[in-house]
């Protein structure tokens, strides 16, 4: 079925790894536990995951990318010319292994193709979502230490992505979120970075999402038509959703950030409701997608799922009556020809 | 010319200390064992200068997330909030919200930390800097929900520091102050700014380096040299670097210091590119030359900041063995 509720719930793509993966990784690591058994820790994590999507009502979920450590260090492991010096801190006490650029960005093999066919196998809807990092973050989140330009670091960079997302739709990919949550880091480079990501998803004919999350929104608005994209989702949530004025022009989909995935305290169902009530006066319902800010992985999984939960609970709330005004279902087809 | 090094700002915090401070904050380890980790970690790091010979250091700033954090261990009348980019960085700090007076916190962490450096320090060689984040910047990073005027909230915040100098009582201080050539700053502020300043510094006798980083704007250099400091910093990294030039011409008779690691990059500096950059210092009638890293060293894997320091010290001893 090509076709989504009103309303469709989704996640951004993390989920909070489960006790016993993260067990597991540090066994793997310490070499007390074979390749095997780490790839079936990672089967058995999707399992999981994907169960608590279902649980919690989600239409179109992940696999929770219980296979990734962060998303600029997986992609950069896979392609050819990164190398890692150490892990650097990116707030509090988190960290990531921010990449070098050494040499010129290839195409190795398959990146998510396994990992995919896996989460179909055992998705309960054939609407999964597969997220990529996109080409912008992963030149900004590295260092740069051989291209002449951060842009053409980038567009090397969206070839490979390009191929590995003409490998996910073969495997049968429906619905790709490319993730740029640095895109709008520097004013002026937001204009060269969307053809970044234009270059990315050239003759992706299947639906793509852009994520994008923390930063000055403002940047990117007047570059917002350029974009190829089908939907871009948004953390609004955190910012009271201030910035939701900046998208008011865009009339292609939206996913708006309903949870807080800063904050442990869970949104009531009524709370859900009554911010998607305030955020259709801006968005025709037919273009609305529902999402937490970010990815949940940062909190307990307890309270993530509880607020995956009642993010769909206050959906159905709001689906309900618009079901009464003749909003039934949306489609999943592309709104925009690559 | 007299050629100097330091660190300024922030070393890469390892993960096991960062390991530490969650335990800490959740309270799975003790203060006594937190601290005496924390003191242990410092005296290590002040050898690690002694190595480089660096003249100039900070204690690291490794008891805090950022810089905003460090201010919020000794302000009263704000709550950190909203996790926020630092400048156009990726690195985030959660900003403080002024909900009411900014008022001085008596007993704070600061104080406590910054005692145990000092000691530390009295059996190193480098010099240590007292680390604050000066009152532009901190109005910039802040978000103010209480003061009418920005001019207010500013003079608070300067006699809250003041307070903090003169319990502290440092011989040296480094005052972060990078907004002063960010976009967006009225002209009443920056015209206010040395006034501030004079509160800040009110019966302080201390040498005063003021930092800058990121971005330098000539149109603001009138106001910056107005500051009432010893030295006067730059980040001359990326593209500030083809600033140069017009730069040198204005910094005749004055102390200054350079960021000349780039605190962005794993790409290491050439000898040979910072030789020349003393060189035309030198012929610019510069009369003390401090120079470092260009912003905080949390943006890069602690092993590249020591290969950088490294590399610094080399310079120093080429350039001083001529």
């Amino acid at each position: 079925m090509d076709e989504l509720p009103i309303l469709p719930t989704t996640v951004i793509g993390s989920y909070p790894r489960p006790k016993w993966l993260r067990e597991a990784i540090r066994l793997h690591k310490a070499r007390k536990i074979s390749d095997d058994d780490l790839k079936e820790a990672f089967d058995d994590a999707v399992i999981a995951v994907l169960k608590e999507h279902q649980l919690a009502g989600i239409d179109v979920p992940t696999d929770g990318e219980m296979r990734r450590d962060e998303m600029v260090e997986f992609f950069a492991e896979r392609i050819a010319g990164f190398k890692f010096y150490g892990p650097v801190r990116v707030w509090g006490t988190n960290y990531y292994r921010k990449p070098s650029v050494i040499g010129k960005v290839e195409y190795v093999k398959p990146m998510l193709v396994d990992e995919f066919l896996f989460a179909k196998s055992a998705s309960y809807t054939e609407n999964l979502k597969i997220t990529i990092t996109g080409p912008y973050t992963i030149a900004e989140w590295s260092y740069n230490e051989y291209y002449r330009s951060k842009r053409d670091l980038a567009l090397d960079l969206a070839k490979v992505i390009n191929v590995e997302m003409r490998k996910l739709i073969e495997a049968g990919a429906k619905i790709i979120q490319i993730d740029e949550p640095a895109i709008h880091t520097h004013k002026d480079e937001v204009e060269w970075a969307v053809e970044v990501v234009n270059e990315a998803i050239k003759g992706i004919n299947v639906k793509v999402i852009m994520h994008v999350c923390y930063g000055e929104y403002s940047y990117l608005e007047p570059y917002l038509n350029n974009l190829n994209v089908d939907q871009i989702n948004l953390a609004l949530k955190n910012y009271n959703y201030e910035p939701i004025k900046l998208f008011t022009k865009w009339d292609r989909e939206i996913g708006v950030g309903v949870i807080d995935v800063h904050k442990k305290r869970i949104e009531t169902p009524e709370e859900v409701a009554k911010d998607l009530r305030m955020l259709l006066n801006y968005f025709k319902p037919e273009r609305v997608w529902v999402n937490p800010d970010c990815g949940l992985k940062l909190l307990p999984r307890k309270i993530a799922f509880q607020k995956l939960y009642n993010m769909v609970k206050g959906t159905q709330i709001v689906r309900e009556e618009l079901k009464r005004k003749g909003f039934n279902t949306i489609s999943l087809k592309p709104l925009v020809n690559r | 010319m007299k050629i100097q090094t330091a660190l300024i700002g922030s070393y890469s915090k390892p993960v096991k200390i960062a390991k530490l401070i969650s335990k800490w904050n959740n309270g799975k380890l003790s203060e006594e064992r937190f601290l005496r980790e924390i003191e242990s970690f410092m005296d290590n790091f002040f050898s690690m200068m002694d190595s480089f010979e660096v003249d100039y250091t900070t204690d690291s700033m490794i008891e805090w997330d950022d810089i905003e954090d460090l201010t919020y261990s000794f302000i009263e009348g704000g709550q950190k909030e909203v996790l926020t980019r630092f400048f156009d960085n990726n690195f985030y700090y959660r900003q403080i919200t002024i909900k009411n007076k900014l008022e001085y916190k008596e007993n704070n962490s600061y104080i406590k930390y910054f005692e145990i450096a000092k000691e530390l320090s009295k059996k190193h060689k480098a010099k240590l800097k007292a680390v604050i984040l000066g009152p532009l910047t901190f109005l910039k990073l802040s978000k103010n929900e209480y003061y009418k005027k920005e001019d207010e909230l500013m003079r608070d915040y300067a006699i809250v520091v003041n307070t903090l100098l003169s319990e502290i009582k440092n011989d040296i201080i480094e005052i972060h102050e990078p907004s002063i050539f960010q976009k967006g700053i009225k002209k009443e502020s920056l015209e206010l700014l040395p006034e501030i300043y004079n509160i800040i510094l009110s019966k302080i006798s201390a040498e005063t380096h003021l930092i800058t980083y990121f971005d330098i704007n000539f149109n603001r250099l009138e106001y910056f040299f107005k500051l009432p400091v010893t030295v006067y910093g730059f980040d001359i990294t990326e593209n500030n670097k083809n600033k140069l030039g017009k730069l040198y011409r204005l910094l005749k008779d004055k102390q200054v210091y350079f960021g000349v690691l780039n605190s962005r990059t794993t790409k290491i500096e050439k000898i040979s590119g910072i030789k020349r950059i003393i060189s035309s210092a030198n012929k610019s009638g510069i009369s003390r030359l401090i120079l470092g890293n260009s912003s905080f060293n949390d943006f890069i894997p602690e092993i590249i900041v020591q290969k950088k320091f490294k590399l610094l010290q080399k310079v120093k001893e080429r350039v001083l063995n001529g």
